[in-house]
């Protein structure tokens, strides 16, 4: 079992992180926090052993995208709107709107360009930490710029 | 995406963090919980799990609350009471079974029985008889007595016009997942001439669903009961045989009412799911599916947070190890996951042993993905059925053969559709949460493979039906219909391409053909090779013989035919082959408005209803056989027709009116009418009865 420093640090370091995602998943801030904490809940549990701090960051982002998920099974219509998700949380300006867009856009592809546009990953590396394939991954990508681009156009 | 808007997208999510106090509570509530948790002892630690204290409520939550609450008062316990009970940290719903807090009635939710007036087979597959019944007032009094000595609890219900219904919960009852044939699965259905007011189905799932139009919005609204499903149908057999109901049957609902709420075992050991299901009195069952983490809980197929009784089997999917599902060795889910197989020669469904010997086949062979794309429909699932390569690699066309389709709904995959399909030299198509993809893989053992193990002893290839045709001359009869080819056209083809990668069990000894079921004798397709004729004659009872005929040369040269003949009987579907057939060669033998004893009922001149089974497939024989695919397209005035059949299916009347000189017309119209509004609405004929003066037929059925 870690230590209340370790998890402390743990919050300290990858808290927002996992908050930005999961409040891109799930729109709901309430719903998002929780989903943190389960997060780390989980990971006080199972303890695992990294191999570095990039395996610590991937592994966390997947329990949190998967708790995220579960969520989602059962919540399909309560949504709050972005805009009013952000304007909860954090100062309103035009940069916002693009964040805005990728809120609206289907589940599946928010979180993978989430990953791959706010936190950076590679496609390879999206892939390890979804489970799904390098094809899929790609072909999300595509689909979700061009949604994207389309949602941010509308305004 | 440009670098700018990608910069704008980051710094804007940057913007987002956790505050301090939302911080300080996540360690908090962390450290309570390990506080808490002793080292060992699943139970324990799933009960402590539960007390932990979450982090404050949240505006956005109680707002949620409130509709959820307001929900439950307007409509009974909905798909919103997961709302309710979420606030839980998941594995925290583990309250032992208890009796749950839904109101609980003794009135009858559908009330009186007698005003469904049908019973039927819900699969419409099983060996239940699903003709139409009028209860006596006798056996409506008891079945009305049975239902009202019950105890009512609703512990879900949804509204299929809602945005939020749950798809998964409906299918889990009795939609897509159909139970297999040797479970039964009754429904009773109200309805009339003009509307469906409802079904009462129940299955051996230990539901009892009712579900009735919603006409404000269109839509149906959707109850879920529990019931203990075998004394149900005990009780309903005894009542409808005219005998005592035995005693499982008067014990109905004993068991029930003890519901139990699902807890959430996802991301847990198996070990640890299965301990905490088994502490709820629930049954478990795992499949292991690919997943690196060795032995967690993927999905479930029951949803956290839900409430079934007590002793519900839970399928959980848990991780195998692998990383991805190439580990399996082939490109599509464990066997193990499917749910649904449907075959072009006959229908069965894999045991567990069955499914290994599949898995098993699968990885022998190799795979090789030729073709992949995304969706291009918002309905996937109907663009992956339809859905097979057929030469062009830019585009999936609709496929004319299927030898097998397989499908599952493994919550964790998703639905992944695969379908082994002989065009364009064999292929297998596997449509899944991604898209379609085409792989190529040794065609000849996969479907010699797959049919030996599912049908057992039978015909494969070359000793096949059509499996030494080699483009002679195709011959083809079917009576009755009057039809009949001999050429070596793309339609002949095509099916015999579709006879050659099927897979023929060979039928038990003593069965024979027999025309008892959808209408035709038989239809037969022949060939020569060389000095022997072959033939294949498909009759209506699932049945088929495949005969070989020698032709003997004698001193003179004089051919005689025959003379040395082997006859295998074989085991086919012998309708969805005859669909086959007429696909095709562009012929339509079944008339467009369908075949009345399935439908079940028939409103004859506007008055007389006719239900009765063997008369409904009587009439049905009668409408068979004729060039359904030449309509005249001519408004001829016309005399009053003889006779007007009404059905009606999901709220849509449809008139089926015949007249004197053998002419048939059709057309759907809803609600109520005349006869006078229906003259003049038909805008196609058929002109099919002249020869077997139709109309006498039909009277003579009717008597």
């Amino acid at each position: 079992m870690l230590t209340a420093e370790r998890i402390n640090d743990a919050v300290e370091e990858y808290g927002d992180m996992l908050y930005r995602l999961c409040i891109v998943m799930l729109r709901n801030t309430a719903d998002a926090e929780d989903a943190v904490q389960d997060t780390f809940i989980t990971y006080m549990e199972k303890s695992p052993a990294f191999n570095d701090s990039e395996h610590e960051k991937a592994w966390l982002l997947k329990v949190a995208s998967n708790k995220c998920r579960n969520v989602l099974r059962y919540r399909k219509r309560h949504f709050a709107e972005p805009a009013e998700v952000l304007d909860a949380i954090a100062e309103r300006t035009p940069d916002n709107r693009i964040l805005e867009s990728l809120m609206e856009l289907p589940e599946k592809y928010r979180s993978i360009m989430h990953l791959h546009y706010i936190i950076g990953y590679k496609v390879e590396e999206i892939a390890d930490i979804t489970g799904l394939k390098s094809s899929a991954v790609k072909m999300r990508l595509q689909k979700g710029r061009k949604l994207l681009a389309e949602e941010y156009g509308k305004e | 995406m440009k670098k700018m808007d990608t910069d704008k997208l980051r710094q804007s999510a940057e913007q987002i963090h956790l505050t301090d106090d939302q911080k300080t509570r996540i360690v908090e509530n962390c450290m309570k919980h390990a506080g808490k948790s002793p080292d060992t002892g699943q139970v324990t630690e799933s009960r402590h799990i539960f007390e932990v204290e979450r982090v404050q409520s949240h505006p956005i939550r109680r707002v949620i609350a409130g509709i959820a609450a307001c929900a439950v008062l307007a409509g009974g316990i909905g798909v919103t009471s997961h709302l309710i009970t979420r606030s839980g940290i998941p594995g925290g719903a583990t309250e032992p079974a208890t009796e749950m807090t839904e109101p609980v009635q003794n009135v009858v939710p559908f009330g009186d029985i007698s005003a469904f007036c049908f019973l039927g087979d819900a699969n419409d597959n099983s060996d239940i008889p699903s003709e139409g019944l009028r209860f006596t007032e006798e056996q409506a009094a008891r079945l009305n007595e049975f239902f009202a000595s019950q105890t009512w609890k609703l512990i879900h219900t949804y509204n299929t016009g809602d945005e939020g219904f749950d798809p998964n919960f409906d299918g889990a009852l009795l939609g897509d997942s159909a139970p297999p044939a040797e479970e039964y699965c009754y429904y009773f259905r109200s309805y009339d001439e003009n509307n469906w007011y409802g079904d009462i189905s129940f299955s051996s799932e230990r539901y009892l669903e009712y579900r009735r139009p919603d006409p404000d919005n269109n839509s149906e609204i959707v109850e879920i009961y529990p019931i203990d499903a075998v004394a149900f149908r005990e009780a309903v057999d005894a009542v409808l045989e005219g005998r005592e109901m035995t005693e499982t049957a008067e014990s109905a609902t004993a068991e029930t009412l003890q519901l139990a709420q699902v807890p959430d075992v996802v991301g847990r050991n198996v070990d640890d799911a299965i301990c905490l299901l088994g502490y709820k009195d629930f049954k478990v069952k795992t499949v292991y599916v690919a997943g690196e983490e060795k032995d967690i809980v993927m999905s479930s197929d029951k949803e956290a947070g839900s409430n079934y009784p007590v002793g519900t089997l839970i399928t959980l999917y848990v991780a195998n190890g692998t990383d991805t599902e190439e580990d399996h060795g082939y490109p599509f889910p464990s066997f193990t996951d499917f749910s649904y197989l449907e075959t072009v020669c006959f229908y069965d469904f894999p045991d567990a042993e069955k499914s290994a010997a599949l898995d098993e086949l699968f990885r022998s062979l190799t795979w090789t993905e030729k073709y992949s794309r995304e969706y291009r429909t918002e309905n996937e699932f109907e663009e992956a059925l339809n859905s097979s390569y057929w030469g062009d690699p830019n585009s999936f066309v609709n496929g004319d053969v299927t030898t097998y389709c397989f499908k599952t709904e493994n919550k964790e995959l998703g639905t992944t559709l695969v379908s082994v399909s002989p065009n364009d030299g064999g292929g297998v198509t596997v449509a899944d949460k991604d898209g379609l993809h085409i792989y190529e893989t040794d065609f000849d053992k996969l479907v010699g493979g797959i049919g030996e193990i599912l049908f057992g002893e039978g015909l494969y290839g070359e000793d096949a039906p059509f499996g030494n045709y080699s483009g002679e001359w195709l011959n083809g009869n079917a009576p009755k219909m009057d039809y009949k080819f001999t050429s070596t056209s793309p339609e002949a083809t095509a099916v015999v391409d579709m006879m050659k990668w099927m897979y023929w069990p060979t039928a038990e000894d003593g069965y024979k053909g027999t025309d008892e079921h959808l209408g035709f004798d038989w239809f037969a397709l022949w060939y020569t090779v060389g000095d022997t004729s072959y033939e294949l004659r498909v009759y209506d009872n699932d049945y088929a013989e495949w005969t070989a005929a020698a032709s003997i040369s004698d001193h003179d040269g004089a051919i005689e035919n025959g003379t040395d003949t082997r006859t295998t009987g074989l085991r086919v579907k012998s309708d969805n082959l005859m669909h086959c057939f007429c696909l095709m060669t562009g012929t339509e033998v079944y008339p467009p408005f369908g075949s009345l004893y399935k439908i079940g009922s028939v409103t004859v001149n506007g008055s007389r209803n006719v239900t009765d089974y063997d008369t409904l497939h009587r009439l049905t024989q009668a409408f068979y056989g004729y060039n359904w695919n030449d309509p005249d397209t001519t408004s001829v005035p016309r005399e009053e027709p003889v006779y007007r059949f009404a059905t009606n299916i999901n709220d849509t009347v449809r008139h089926i009116l015949i007249y004197n000189d053998g002419t048939v017309s059709w057309f759907d119209k809803d609600g109520s009418w005349t006869p006078e509004e229906l003259d003049g609405r038909a805008e196609t004929y058929w002109q099919i009865g002249e020869k077997t003066d139709l109309c006498g037929t039909i009277r003579e059925i009717l008597g």
